[in-house]
């Protein structure tokens, strides 16, 4: 028989993406340019990862399940990852004219 | 009067419980799809962002963030309310569930109504996507490719969360008739599992296009 997500287990779902939700809006008055980017997009996966596990019932599913989620994860860093080597590493020298701005501000 | 679960067991399955498997799986193959849909428009703006961070701050400040903020409380809450409808009916509260499905459908009514006025106060500064941009305070090329992308990428998630509202609206009809058990409500929980999906992709749009400044 698979487990069911209590009434407690959708209530501390429920605070936990209250409280990441608070704090992301929090940091977004705080004065940090590129962490706080990085903790912003941190917070905002965490949120991601609750409403899976709990809201999308993952944690009641069977491992076959969570295998074709997690490798839904997986292609799409493979597909992020990849795209994004290729701008930051080789879009610059390439595309010299779409960088312009960007290669003055970093002087 | 309650149904048989044996009513419910389609031929070519030999018990509900690998229906319901079946059905969980097929689901999560959409739900994929959807993901990776989603995440290449989501590596776009990335992209974009690289070439153009600073536009891209000074673009999302130009977002109405009580608004986003506002519609993020929104959206988390009706999860919260679809999933404890989905317990109601597992321990064969009907009512409660009705009144939490309700509820849902509520919130996210709730959503478009704030999402439309942002749009309009959008359109009142000439916050068009593309060529039709005529936001004379922000005149760059990063703000124009900012506001398409959130234009692409809210017009979307809209479209399906008027897919969410339809769906709950059907789950909350075939609930009413006794058509979800506790034995059996597997259509009741892809359905809040798709709603949830249209609140997963909102909790990356949100960051994106109102945190970031």
């Amino acid at each position: 028989m698979a487990r069911k997500i209590s009434a407690l287990q959708y209530l501390l779902g429920y605070v936990a993406l209250l409280v990441l939700v608070t704090l992301n809006l929090g940091l977004s008055f705080l004065d940090l340019p590129n962490a706080g980017m990085t903790l912003t997009l941190v917070l905002a996966a965490a949120t991601v990862v609750i409403v899976t596990l709990v809201f999308m019932h993952l944690l009641e599913h069977a491992p076959t399940i969570i295998v074709v989620a997690l490798t839904s994860v997986f292609f799409l860093a493979l597909l992020a990852g990849l795209m994004l080597l290729d701008v930051i590493a080789r879009a610059p020298e390439t595309q010299p004219a779409a960088y312009h701005d960007v290669m003055q501000e970093r002087g | 009067m309650k149904r048989m679960p044996a009513s419910l067991l389609a031929e070519h399955f030999g018990d509900l419980r690998t229906q319901r498997h079946a059905a969980q799986f097929g689901m999560w193959l959409f739900i994929v799809t959807e993901i990776l849909m989603f995440g290449a428009l989501f590596v776009l703006y990335a992209t974009y962002a690289q070439a153009n961070l600073a536009d891209f701050r000074l673009a999302a400040g130009h977002n109405s963030l009580w608004r986003g903020t506002l519609n993020t409380y929104i959206l988390v809450t009706s999860s919260f309310t679809a999933g404890l409808a989905v317990w109601a009916v597992q321990r064969d509260r009907r009512s409660l569930a009705l009144r939490l499905l309700g509820l849902t459908i509520a919130l996210g009514v709730v959503f478009l109504g704030i999402k439309a006025s942002e749009y309009a106060s959008h359109f009142e500064h000439g916050i068009y996507p593309g060529r039709h941009y005529a936001f004379d305070e922000l005149m760059t090329r990063g703000a124009v490719l900012f506001f398409t992308i959130y234009y692409v990428l809210t017009g979307l998630h809209i479209v399906h969360l008027v897919i969410g509202l339809a769906v709950m609206l059907w789950l909350t009809r075939a609930l009413r008739r006794g058509r979800f058990t506790a034995e059996y409500h597997a259509g009741l929980e892809l359905g809040t599992m798709y709603w949830s999906l249209v609140d997963i992709i909102w909790l990356v749009i949100w960051p994106l296009f109102y945190l970031v400044r």
